[in-house]
């Protein structure tokens, strides 16, 4: 238990893990031991949008579970400087996060649609491609929905 | 004085209110349910320090909701929210297989505690909507529902995101309540 709390003391002094993996600010606090990356308390909302099964978020000063074991060893291997698969850029990573933050919710719809006017076209076509390979559904529920709103964000594409 | 008429208007159009308190492990969706229900809206939010505590109207019940952090480090602190509380509603992760015993273990600590013995249990299955969830039934055994004794629980599938399920989890407890509002009132 100790000798895990050094490592990871050790980790964060790092200079690759002294900003924030997605926004850049400094001293991280988080950890995605799934990812990889050492990340702000901000930042954490759009990983934790994503679902367990892609990015756990614990923190590193009040949970317990990322000091023994795997979690550690895994953020060893991957700083935040070099990001591992499956997301092979961290924006990609961003804007998955934003864009099912979005498609969960049809009012929060266009709100969004002005955060991502500010990542670039490429990314933005990974994500299309990403949601419609992993999660059609949501799709689904989006063009059956009323409101014509879902219509324009497809345009910014 | 004011307040004197109030609750008498109050007891008179039979509106009640109820405090309840809302646990789970971290990551579980406390914090999106609770704005969820008190503006309609899905917030990206960040990991809870501290609590949140918001007052939802839903028919002619006021809940007064108090979101307390999961972090591992903050449950300690759940038992001092525990005092006058009428209900519970407990949220777990679907898809968090792995970590279903220890909400599990948390679940029982919390409803062994001598200030939760009289609460009514609502337990929120979240994140329905994803692949490979634990269905509600799942989830009810591996909280360990069933061998609950003399204690009124129930749950609820729900998606915090799309809102399914929350009103019909406030539907029981408001119902419920009434019940036993009424149970302990013929009794004198």
């Amino acid at each position: 238990m100790h000798a895990g709390k050094k490592k990871l003391k050790d980790l964060l002094q790092q200079s690759d893990n002294r900003a924030c993996a997605d926004c850049g600010a400094h001293d991280p606090k988080w950890a995605s031991p799934t990812i990889g990356v050492f990340i702000c308390l901000k930042c954490c909302g759009g990983h934790r949008l994503l679902g367990p099964n892609i990015s756990k978020v614990p923190s590193t000063l009040i949970s317990c579970n990322l000091l023994p074991g795997e979690g550690i060893s895994f953020l060893e291997n991957y700083e935040n400087g070099h990001s591992p698969k499956p997301f092979s850029n961290l924006t990609t990573l961003r804007v998955l996060g934003t864009a099912r933050d979005a498609f969960g919710s049809p009012r929060v719809h266009l709100r969004r649609v002005a955060v991502m006017g500010y990542f670039s076209n490429e990314s933005k076509q990974q994500l299309l491609l990403l949601l419609l390979l992993k999660q059609p559904s949501r799709f689904d529920s989006y063009f059956s929905n009323e409101s014509k709103q879902p219509l324009l964000l497809l345009f910014f594409f | 004085m004011g307040q004197v008429f109030r609750k008498l208007f109050d007891a008179f159009f039979g509106n009640s209110e109820m405090r309840v308190v809302m646990l789970g492990l971290d990551a579980a969706g406390k914090t999106t349910i609770l704005y969820k229900l008190h503006i309609g809206e899905v917030l990206s939010t960040v990991p809870t320090i501290g609590f949140n505590v918001e007052k939802v109207q839903y028919k002619n019940v006021m809940f007064t909701v108090w979101d307390v952090g999961g972090q591992e480090k903050l449950r300690p602190l759940w038992r001092h929210y525990f005092n006058d509380t009428n209900g519970l509603i407990y949220v777990v992760d679907s898809l968090d297989r792995e970590r279903i015993s220890k909400a599990k273990a948390e679940f029982q600590t919390i409803i062994n505690d001598p200030f939760m013995l009289n609460c009514v249990i609502l337990v929120f299955a979240n994140k329905q909507d994803m692949k490979g969830a634990m269905t509600p039934m799942e989830v009810c055994e591996g909280l360990g529902l069933f061998e609950l004794k003399n204690r009124k629980w129930h749950i609820q599938g729900t998606c915090a995101l799309k809102g399914d399920g929350l009103y019909e989890g406030l539907d029981w407890l408001a119902s419920t309540l009434k019940d036993m509002k009424a149970a302990s009132t013929s009794s004198f």
